[in-house]
């Protein structure tokens, strides 16, 4: 780990899990550094949270990264702090004012270059009473050349689901419920309307009162129904997340979620773990009055591998009657397409159009969806 | 020039602090003082220092939209506030030209035919909106843009260039561009209910706002209400206040993350009403039986029923 640049490694590891960090994010880092935040590690935890983390899914990933980072190179770093601390503390007590960043040359976060003669191995107690930054430079310098060996941190137990796993990240998933839209104006009537205002002048022949008209709002009212349980049950996390995408980030007028197990009987579900039932009627009659765009994510027996007769002849079903109601109906299937060949999935991709869930297979099944009838 | 650019810390120390009642100045509404953790502290001086905009979560009720004007008074910045609606454009924060009123004046010269000397110049059309003033203003402004989640998605992209380079242009002056000459202190809050692009969120500064705790709350009763230490004894504020968490305790096993909670504000208007709505009636009997004065504290039917109806 370079001295001049610390944390470094921790950075790249956080952009690698895949925050949207740039190099700009840790030029800032270093600035705040310089102006004197960050003076012990709690605090400097606390700087890099305000500056990179912005959602609590980002924090969990931050918190299990920074916990990753080796305890040596922590103690190498708190030394360092403490050591520029007790400067700053000086000079703080002498005024409080905070100069713009870049305006002045501050003290640099570097620790100057070891010297040849090293001096014995200081205990625990000593190295917190270090006055003068030489002297820790030179005690750290000297456990660095001491220690052969970095014990490695040991194994953790947890498990954090990072973006770059799953073919679709949430970004992406969020631009692309963006697309699926259809703006009609309705409402009230806020907009200036200037062409039509301008003709009106032009009719008249002088300028009466501007005309309004409503503004654009979005008119797709989307319903999603989800697969759970059995073969579904690797992709939980994958329909989840889409589900949460497609209300918080789609801008959708309506988005309702169900969930189901392998074909939508008389009752859908509310709940994930298949409790607080509504009746598929009473769905459909709600769908009729909005027209309503129905995504299906399962994996139609694709997952297991097998053709069910009845499992098709069910499906087809479900569908009919979800025909006469919905403007559109599109299907994902959590399974690349390859694997639906000799499956029950295989043969409904004649009924219903199907799409794998890749970047591009979202492309096209909200393409699909977003056509008018 | 460096002057004007160098600021005091924000420290959020009781001796900045207003008193209680002493109006503002710029409204004439009474100001309270504003009790900030550490934390919040560090991050407002984080995003002075980096001269970034200050992103600001939390739950409803726990003083995001406040802070902005407290660290105006402390540091005697002047200070603009810009609350977003939903038909709000980003353009409307910086500068807004009056185009209707201008045809409307154009009309009326042209039908008393006074011809050119009646027009007026252009610039008279164009007023500036909270964000354009603190970046036209020659010392750093303190400008708060409230609630921006309640907009457009796209209104956070379109203010990308103007908080980054702290520059804006105005079309209708042919392209003139503004830099500020004193970067602003930008506080933006929002209250979580969508999501805002990342483009965006990059360059802020981030804090999430956390309920107090028990002596922080305290602290918050004092500080607003200096009279009723005097005349109630801290043993019932104590009580009131544990009251109070006892409530929030409920709230958050049941409701988790969803769902409204009881906020810091809530509380000051119950401590108030408990304090001098009906003094005869002793406190200790206002808290003995059912929960008094609910409509203050439980918002919703389903709550009222489970918190308010009976003992908790």
């Amino acid at each position: 780990m370079n001295a001049e640049f610390p944390l470094l490694d921790f950075f790249y590891a956080l952009h690698q899990a895949g925050l949207p960090l740039g190099i700009d994010d840790y030029l800032a880092l270093l600035r705040a550094l310089q102006g004197g935040f960050g003076h012990d590690l709690p605090a400097l935890k606390r700087v890099c949270k305000a500056l990179w983390v912005s959602s609590p899914d980002e924090e969990h990933l931050f918190n299990y990264h920074f916990a990753q980072i080796e305890p040596e190179l922590l103690r190498r770093l708190r030394i360092q702090l403490e050591s520029q601390g007790v400067e700053r503390q000086v000079l703080e007590q002498s005024n409080e004012e905070i100069p713009v960043a870049g305006e002045e040359d501050e003290h640099p976060v570097e620790i100057p270059e070891p010297d040849a003669s090293e001096p014995p191995l200081p205990e625990a107690a000593e190295l917190l009473h270090i006055e003068d930054e030489m002297e820790a430079a030179q005690m750290v310098t000297a456990i660095q050349v001491q220690r052969q060996d970095i014990e490695l941190p040991p194994i953790t137990r947890q498990f954090v689901l990072s973006g770059n796993y799953f073919p679709l990240t949430k970004r992406q998933m969020k631009q692309n419920w963006r697309y699926l839209r259809q703006f009609v104006r309705e409402g009230v009537c806020t907009e200036l309307d200037v062409e039509a205002t301008v003709q009106e002048v032009g009719r008249q022949g002088f300028f009466l009162k501007p005309i309004l008209v409503p503004r654009r709002v979005n008119r797709i009212d989307l319903l999603v129904l989800l697969d759970q349980g059995g073969s579904m049950a690797p992709f939980h996390a994958l329909s989840e997340r889409l589900k949460d995408t497609a209300i918080r980030g789609g801008r959708l007028r309506h988005a309702r979620v169900y969930y189901f197990h392998n074909c939508p009987a008389e009752q859908v579900y509310h709940q994930p773990a298949r409790i607080d039932a509504e009746n598929l009627q009473r769905v459909f009659a709600r769908m009729r009055q909005t027209s309503a765009r129905v995504l299906i994510v399962s994996d139609a027996g694709a997952a297991r591998g097998f053709f069910n007769e009845q499992r098709l002849a069910a499906t087809n079903d479900f569908l009919n009657a979800l025909r006469r109601f919905a403007v559109r109906i599109v299907w994902l299937n959590p399974l690349p397409q390859f694997r639906w060949i000799g499956t029950t999935a295989g043969a409904l991709e004649q009924y219903v159009p199907m799409f794998e869930m890749s970047r591009r297979g979202l492309d096209q099944a909200i393409n699909t969806l977003r056509r008018h009838s | 020039m460096a002057a004007k650019n160098i600021i005091r810390k924000y420290t959020g120390k009781p001796e900045f602090q207003p008193q209680p009642g002493e109006p503002d100045p710029l409204t004439g509404q009474p100001l309270f003082p504003y009790l900030p953790d550490k934390d919040l502290v560090e991050a407002v001086n984080l995003a002075i220092f980096l001269e970034r905009p200050l992103f600001l979560r939390g739950e409803p009720g726990c003083g995001k939209t406040r802070l902005a004007r407290a660290v105006a008074y402390e540091l005697r910045l002047p200070y603009q506030s810009w609350s977003v609606k939903s038909t709000s454009r980003a353009q409307d924060g910086l500068y807004f030209y009056d185009a209707v009123r201008r045809l409307h004046d154009a009309q009326i010269a042209g039908l008393k035919r006074q011809g050119a000397e009646a027009s007026k110049p252009i610039e008279d059309y164009i007023a500036y909106g909270p964000l354009g003033k603190a970046f036209l203003n020659d010392t750093r402004t303190v400008a708060l843009i409230d609630e921006i989640d309640k907009a457009d998605i796209d209104f956070p992209n379109d203010l990308l260039v103007e908080l980054d380079e702290k520059r804006f242009e105005v079309k209708e002056l042919g392209g003139k561009e503004f830099q500020a000459s004193a970067p602003p202190i930008v506080v933006i809050t929002s209250n979580d209910e969508k999501d805002l692009p990342d483009a965006f969120l990059r360059r802020c500064v981030f804090h999430y706002i956390q309920f107090p705790d028990k002596d922080q709350l305290l602290k918050i009763l004092k500080a607003h209400y200096p009279q009723s230490i005097e005349e109630l004894t801290i043993a019932v504020i104590d009580q009131i206040i544990a009251r109070f968490l006892e409530l929030r305790q409920n709230m958050e096993t049941e409701k988790h993350l969803a769902g409204k909670k009881v906020s810091t504000s809530e509380l000051l208007d119950w401590y108030r009403l408990l304090w001098k709505y009906d003094p005869e009636t002793p406190i200790s009997e206002k808290l003995a039986e059912q929960l008094r004065y609910p409509g203050v504290l439980v918002k919703s039917w389903e709550d009222y029923q489970r918190y308010g109806a009976k003992k908790v």
